[in-house]
């Protein structure tokens, strides 16, 4: 797209050159605030997972250990069985999360329990994880919804077995540390135990995920942390989660439990600060923008005023409007542009003046001449047949040939007046019916001596039928005799013009060609005007007069010319076959 | 008003309801009422004896039609019953319109804690009753409203005044101040409960809250209870010199009775709890065959339930509790002529109940239902949304996206 108006590039130019950094500044303030955003938003996360995934532990860890005092408290002061049976029950009091604590025989036999009845828990047959020496079993979601594992602990006095303390840990405490752990409004913590189950999730609308016993193997987060299981990294990962939006999530290993603490957070909150930064920042480029283009468009206006002043006065100048001033005062280069401006239509109008008043006396001059001229020859002839005539020696036969020559130069001078008389005031037309052939054919004849004298022979064609125009006889005449006489005049002795006349479609054509020295290009498209001529004598009336007479009987008429071929007139009428009776009867 | 089979129920069948359970509802007190008898068509006349402030009370009876003891005349109506639960249906006849809900199944569970798993797990809709340590948990969910209100419900231990042990009326009033019930709110309930330190709801209108009341002594408990003879004499495995045992029937309840025994232990008395099955707890709870039992008993809103409770010889006094004081007491409230009268009934029941304890009163229940939020639910003044359970209705996806 090509610009057209310097204003509007000058704006271009002052915005790109302006808001162009501004882009870039902005561009590289977006992406650093993204990347920003994110590795703040994970490091938090991350701290709170990993600190989550501490607590997690040390609670787990704690639990075991207070356990395991227990043990020593039941195995090392010989209390008796229903002491036992009450420091279990003041336990289970005192630490909520153990649900039931039994202290069974070797055997397996229960001896006290913290339960009013039965115990519920048996001696675990297997023991997949140590934590301190106390054996876990693995996490299972009971009845009761809450994650709960057993701690066993194997007794044993002086080196030989003794019996099992069991207790049965609800993670009930775990389930409020998560519920506690919030980053936002949506972002929540969950833990995820090795095999995949859920543990907890402190979405309170998804704890209904832990009752469904929900396993999230499958989650991004566990298979990373699963893979990343070697080195204990943290790793976080954005993902779309199974509702089809966005989260940015952490997770933390729990290396001693092989749990995963997972801290997630749908990214549109987690880059909402982000993104509302972000918009403010396009939206601040976008009106800074807007600002330096319309700054710059009217700065740049009111820049390049003084060349829109110069502009249009040049095309002022250019349409003949040569009055035409500016006036700039801007004081700079622009000023001195207006002034040098107003110089030059000055120096125009004068040069214009001097060419107006050179062609004035160079139109005199030749006006001059050609009256010189064009009367000076038949006066002389007449003022010399008339003093031949006044002698008395002449034959008859010689008077006659005077006094004919007199009436000759008389018609030449009354035709010259009469020329004059058209261009001052031009002859009105009468339009009557007429035949082309009989009216060319009559001048012709009448010609004919003329180029018998100069030796230039006169060849006619007339086209067939009646060719019946609407014209003025006179007004033609004339037409036809300037044509001639200019072809005459124009044609070398021994040189040849030829008029045809003939029909063209529906127009009458009249044709005069001459063998003679031709006219050259760049005068042809003038020969019509007034005053111009191509001869060495004459006003250069006649076809001017010629034109105008065709015209205003509807008629063309054409040259065609070739310098030392000859020059051809052609002038079309349309013909009137409807007014041929007419003509025939008049 | 019609029965759910279609059947009319008639002044006369009321009549013969009322004269077949006011004897039960009102204890020693129906002997104020001396005829129940039809006048016309619509209305009953319930001659008395005497003045009795019970009457009005006593007429929350269950409505049955004879001999189809499981037609009713409510919102609902009883489509089977077993063991795994019940089913009941909307009762289209229902004299105050048909209800929204069209179908209700009640299953039982074995605890308060696998009840809001299911209920975690969609599979439950109204959980009667929500554990307190629960609440934390559900409260915060959006597809769960949590009603909570105070019941009129209280925990005590019911002593048997048949046993020696027992007998001691300051024994049984050191037992109450030896009882730290705000630490038991703390440790058992997590908060969610009143002190329950007299026999009256404490937000009965008439209640006297200038009375002495069941407050936490330990140094007079103490005092008392050392002074006390208890069971020495007996053989014992266990220290202590007062020692009973405790039966109690529902598990959620364990950890009150191991907390109570915890704190009396501090006093040097043994309560050993006993859990017993709901129907050993019933058949020894009504033949007097036990030391103490923790129950957790209605005797709200209105004294007439308490008059069941501790009034000698009234229905539910399983544990021969037998004061002139108190009698007098709710004899007041019984005949009382006026409001005046009637307070101050209960204010001589308030203090014969503090100066002769027949339970150790713990705490007032504060309960919580959780309804899913698949469901409208229309509030009651008394907090207990279940009372509006023929008004709710389903919630349909446009009122959902209104409430949000």
């Amino acid at each position: 797209m090509k610009i057209k108006h310097i204003s509007t590039r000058f704006a271009l130019l002052l915005a790109i050159a302006a808001v162009v950094p501004l882009l870039v500044y902005g561009f590289v303030s977006i992406l650093s605030l993204q990347r920003g955003t994110h590795d703040s938003i994970v490091t938090g996360n991350l701290n709170v997972a990993t600190r989550a995934a501490e607590e997690i532990r040390r609670y787990v860890s704690t639990n075991a250990e207070l356990l395991k005092a227990l043990s020593a408290d039941l195995q090392n002061t010989g209390l008796q069985q229903w002491q036992q049976d009450r420091v279990l029950k003041n336990y289970v009091l005192q630490f909520r999360e153990f649900r039931e604590i039994t202290l069974f025989d070797d055997a397996g036999a229960p001896i006290a329990t913290s339960r009013v009845g039965a115990p519920r828990v048996q001696v675990p047959r297997t023991t997949p994880l140590m934590l301190s020496g106390v054996a876990m079993s693995p996490i299972r979601v009971d009845a009761d919804l809450l994650p709960t594992t057993t701690f066993a602990i194997h007794l044993t006095r002086l080196g030989e077995a003794a019996g099992w303390l069991v207790g049965e840990f609800a993670l009930e405490e775990m389930w409020r540390m998560v519920d506690q752990i919030r980053i936002g409004t949506h972002g929540f913590a969950m833990v995820v135990a090795p095999d995949g189950q859920l543990l907890a999730h402190g979405d309170p609308d998804k704890k209904a995920l832990v009752a469904q016993m929900r396993n999230v193997l499958d989650h991004p987060l566990v298979s990373a942390v699963r893979a990343a299981a070697r080195d204990n990294a943290p790793v976080s990962r954005e993902y779309v989660n199974e509702d089809g939006s966005g989260e940015l999530g952490v997770a933390a290993r729990i290396a001693t439990l092989d749990w995963t603490v997972i801290v997630e957070q749908p990214t549109i909150e987690a880059y909402a600060n982000a993104a509302a930064l972000q918009r403010q920042l396009v939206v601040a480029i976008l009106v800074v923008l807007l600002g330096m283009i319309s700054l710059g468009y009217f700065f740049g206006r009111g820049f390049i005023r003084p060349i829109l002043t110069l502009k249009r006065a040049t095309r002022d100048v250019a349409a003949g409007q040569l009055q035409t001033r500016v006036d700039i005062r801007t004081g700079d280069e622009f000023s001195d542009l207006g002034d040098s401006f107003n110089t030059m239509a000055d120096r125009l109008v004068q040069l214009q003046e001097d060419v107006k008043r050179q062609e004035r006396q160079a139109m005199f001059g030749r006006i001059a001449a050609g009256l010189v001229h064009d009367l000076s020859h038949p006066i002389q002839n007449i003022g010399n047949s008339a003093r031949l005539l006044m002698r008395d020696d002449e034959d008859p036969e010689s008077r006659e040939m005077f006094r004919r020559t007199i009436d000759r130069e008389l018609a030449t001078l009354t035709r010259f007046l009469d020329d004059l008389r058209n261009v001052v005031k031009p002859q009105p037309i009468e339009r009557f019916a007429m035949d082309v052939n009989g009216s060319v054919a009559e001048i012709v004849e009448a010609m004919r001596a003329e180029g018998e004298r100069t030796g230039v022979a006169i060849e006619t064609s007339y086209g067939g039928g009646p060719l019946v125009i609407e014209g003025d006889r006179f007004a033609l005449g004339r037409v036809y005799r300037n044509l001639i006489t200019n072809a005459i005049q124009a044609t070398a002795p021994g040189g040849r013009v030829s008029i045809t006349t003939g029909r063209a479609g529906d127009r009458v054509q009249i044709r005069v060609s001459d063998t003679g020295t031709g006219i050259p290009p760049e005068r042809l498209s003038a020969i019509f005007e007034d005053f111009m001529t191509t001869k060495r004598r004459g006003l250069g009336l006649g076809l001017a007069i010629s034109k105008r007479i065709v015209e205003q009987l509807n008629g063309t008429i054409e040259v065609e010319s070739e310098v030392g071929q000859g020059t051809a007139f052609t002038l079309k009428f349309p013909a009137r076959d409807d007014l041929s009776a007419q003509e025939a009867a008049s | 008003m019609r029965f759910h089979d279609g059947k009319l129920l008639d002044v006369r069948t009321v009549v013969n309801l009322l004269r077949e359970q006011f004897p039960q509802q009102m204890g020693p007190a129906f002997s104020d009422v001396s005829e129940i008898t039809t006048v016309d068509g619509r209305d009953i006349l319930v001659r008395l004896n005497r003045r009795s402030t019970f009457v009005p009370e006593a007429l929350e009876i269950l409505v049955e039609e004879p001999n189809e003891p499981a037609v009713g005349t409510g919102p609902f109506s009883l489509v089977s019953s077993s063991s795994n639960g019940l089913e009941m249906a909307a009762n289209q006849q229902y004299y105050l319109g048909a209800p929204r809900i069209e179908r209700i199944i009640f299953k039982p569970y074995a605890s308060m804690r696998a009840a809001w798993a299911d209920m975690m797990r969609g599979q439950v809709d109204v959980l009667f009753d929500v554990a307190p340590d629960a609440l934390e948990l559900l409260r915060p969910s959006s597809n769960v409203h949590v009603f909570e209100f105070r019941e009129r419900y209280t925990y005590a231990i019911l002593l048997n005044m048949r046993r020696p042990l027992f007998k001691d009326k300051r024994l049984r009033a050191a037992l109450n101040r030896a009882i730290d019930r705000d630490k038991l709110i703390a440790d058992v309930f997590q908060g969610h409960g009143v002190p329950a330190v007299g026999p009256v709801w404490p937000e009965h209108w008439a209640y006297d809250r200038n009375l002495p009341i069941f407050d936490h002594d330990a140094r007079t408990a103490g005092r008392a209870l050392v002074a006390s003879n208890g069971n020495q004499g007996e053989q014992q495995d266990e220290p202590g010199n007062i020692r009973f045992t405790c039966l109690f029937a529902d598990a959620s309840q364990e950890r009150l009775a191991l907390s109570v025994q915890q704190q009396l232990r501090a006093f040097g008395v043994e309560m050993h709890p006993e859990f017993l099955s709901i129907d050993d707890f019933q058949q020894r709870l009504t033949s007097g065959n036990f030391d103490a039992v923790l129950l957790n008993a209605l005797v709200g809103p209105n004294l007439l339930r308490v008059y069941q409770w501790w009034h000698s010889g009234a229905t539910y006094n399983f544990g021969g509790y037998r004061s002139d004081a108190a009698d007098a007491g709710l004899d007041a409230i019984r005949h009382a002529a006026d409001d005046a009268a009637y307070k101050a009934g209960v204010g001589v029941f308030q203090k014969a109940i503090i100066d002769d304890p027949p339970a150790i009163f713990l705490t007032w229940s504060e309960r919580a239902r959780a309804v899913s939020n698949r469901f409208d639910v229309i509030p009651d003044s008394s907090g207990d949304v279940l009372k509006t359970l023929r008004l709710w209705r389903p919630v349909t996806s446009e009122m959902k996206a209104g409430r949000n």
